[in-house]
């Protein structure tokens, strides 16, 4: 049943790691991990360089934009730097390096790049509502016992299970 | 102890590397897991692949029993680290946007950096609507800025919140998530078998073993006492109640004047009204401690330090009495001991000794007493008369700014 590619590690093991690697983010740094608020500061950026008066004018974008460094010295975006080197390593060693579209049995590679791009646009929005994402909010938020935490974990799977009907034909 | 940068012991400038070598080890092990594939991620909606299921909830897990651990044997004080704050409906309606993004996306943010990074050109693409969807949204932030921040609970506990234990609850948890995991395993295999499918990697059986250890820590975790404050020499709210009116925690403006005329050691002084009222008026080598930062973690061990004399007095002040009372409850409670409160505050202070001067002079010389406390109260006005600029600035001896531990959140 394997396909040529290595094999995935045990999603338990696997998670038991993602664990201590989030545990020893909240013993080093007093804090969990995260990967949208990387996402923002790029566009925050973005926005400062693109125009600096509309940014600084904005009640969202300035406040991100404090410190002599500007909004790319940031924790979050150096744990993305990491995650980029990590995921690149183990693409390497495994085999996974590849270009490619991957998209259902059912879904032509078009309309997979315009459902990548209408999730992507959705997870950007609600990410920022929700203060933070699946990683963000609702990972490291459950394992400090956050209400947030849980309260965001099941709107997202929830809502997941709720409409995952009605795209069935994306997937399988 | 931890957590080590914002308790200064590793220096902050590490705190960038440390968030390299975490994000290498987070996205080597996104990837290893297989969570740079799309169809492997949404598996967990059809059931023909959990591994979402599986590694998220044994991560959270982990992580969970880890931080209770590390608290416990005091290698963490768990009130810094950052628990992110509950917006109730914000958080609903972003879950659910994120919900629907995640299926017809495929990833969510972490995931797809993964997976662009090894080549998934639908990841970029999501990536790419993410910064999108991030503009939209700071766009449009001043219309949304309301419901954003309503509903707002603070950093709540989710054992709180359902109104149980930690440790009930984190048992809860464990036994919840083993039931998921073997419910999972179960129609993981139907589905597969159903839809033909052969996307999943490895799938090793459950181990009896490791279920039977986690729910043995949930056990123990049942036992530990949630709050750090229990293991300490907490008095009781009844005993804390019969000092308080004992009022011996009192001490008289006399006393205080003596000791600062007498340049007393082992004396200190703490100013615990707001800071501008402070900066105008204070009483000589007073620290200002505003009653807000009063139970701050650093604020304690600064004004406990463990060198400290036994014979130390420490005294509360503010203009009443009555801030320096709610400081003295707060550190009594707390089971710190040595602490005092200037009777009748700064008022009295003023009252009894600064001004005592237009006070006529006892006429009986028969009462001794009332004469030495007039001696001693005209020499003292006159002492804080000289001193008065020093008394004014309150000899500049401001408590040390500690930057209030503020870990900003995750995503």
């Amino acid at each position: 049943m394997e396909k040529k590619t290595v094999k995935h590690m045990n999603p338990y093991l696997a998670g038991f790691f993602l664990g201590l690697v989030l545990l020893a983010a909240f013993y080093l740094s007093g804090r969990g991990l995260g990967a949208s608020g990387a996402l923002k500061n790029v566009v925050v950026s973005i926005v400062n360089a693109v125009n600096p008066e509309h940014a600084e004018s904005s009640a969202f974008y300035s406040q991100y934009l404090g410190g002599e460094f500007g909004p790319m010295k940031s924790w979050l975006v150096f744990l993305a730097l990491g995650v980029v080197v990590g995921s690149f390593f183990s693409g390497a060693v495994s085999d996974r390096l590849k270009f490619k579209i991957e998209r259902g049995p059912r879904l032509s590679a078009g309309g997979r790049i315009l459902i990548a791009l209408s999730g992507g646009v959705l997870f950007g929005i609600g990410s920022q509502l929700g203060r933070g994402c699946t990683s963000g909010a609702a990972l490291s938020g459950m394992a400090v016992l956050s209400s947030a935490g849980f309260i965001t974990m099941m709107a997202i799977f929830g809502t997941g299970f709720l409409v995952a009907y009605f795209m069935r034909k994306f997937w399988i | 102890m931890g957590p080590l940068v914002p308790f200064e012991i590793i220096g902050s400038e590490f705190n960038y590397i440390i968030a390299i070598v975490l994000g290498f080890f987070f996205g080597y092990i996104l990837e290893q897991a297989g969570f740079s594939s799309s169809r492997k991620l949404v598996g967990v909606f059809y059931g023909y692949d959990l591994v979402v299921l599986k590694v998220f909830f044994t991560a959270a897990i982990t992580a969970m029993i880890g931080i209770i651990f590390f608290d416990y044997f005091g290698w963490v004080d768990a009130s810094f680290l950052y628990v992110n704050p509950t917006f109730l409906w914000p958080a609903i309606v972003g879950g659910a946007i994120m919900g629907v993004g995640f299926l017809l996306g495929g990833f969510c943010p972490g995931t797809s950096i993964t997976a662009a990074t090894i080549g998934r050109i639908d990841a970029m693409v999501f990536i790419a609507g993410i910064l999108l969807g991030v503009f939209i949204w700071g766009e449009s932030y001043p219309a949304i800025e309301s419901f954003y921040k309503s509903s707002a609970f603070g950093g709540i506990k989710v054992y709180d919140s359902l109104g149980i234990s930690r440790g009930f609850f984190a048992l809860l948890l464990i036994i919840i998530a083993l039931l998921a995991f073997g419910i999972g395993e179960y129609i993981e295999k139907n589905r597969m078998n159903k839809l033909k499918l052969d996307v999943t990697g490895n799938r090793q059986a459950k181990t009896g073993m490791a279920a039977f250890v986690l729910v043995a820590l949930g056990v123990i975790i049942l036992f530990i006492p949630a709050n750090r404050q229990a293991r300490i020499n907490e008095i009781s709210a009844k005993q804390l109640l019969t000092e308080l009116n004992s009022d011996e925690h009192y001490i008289t403006p006399d006393e205080v004047a003596f000791r600062i005329m007498d340049r007393d050691d082992e004396f200190r002084l703490i100013d615990v009204r707001p800071s501008e009222e402070y900066r105008e008026f204070s009483l000589p080598k007073a620290v200002n401690v505003p009653l807000e930062n009063i139970a701050n973690r650093q604020m304690i061990d600064f004004l406990n330090p463990e060198d400290e004399s036994e014979e130390m007095i420490k005294v509360f002040y503010s203009n009443s009495g009555m801030l320096a009372d709610k400081a003295w409850m707060i550190y009594k409670r707390l089971g710190y001991k040595n602490f005092y409160v200037l009777k009748g505050g700064l008022n009295n202070m003023v009252e009894t000794i600064f001004h005592y001067d237009d006070k006529p002079k006892p006429v009986n010389p028969l009462y001794k007493e009332a004469l030495d406390t007039y001696r001693f109260r005209k020499n003292a006005s006159e002492y804080f008369r000289g001193m008065e600029r020093e008394v004014k600035t309150g000899g500049n001896k401001s408590a040390p700014k500690f930057e209030v531990i503020q870990v900003e959140g995750g995503c």
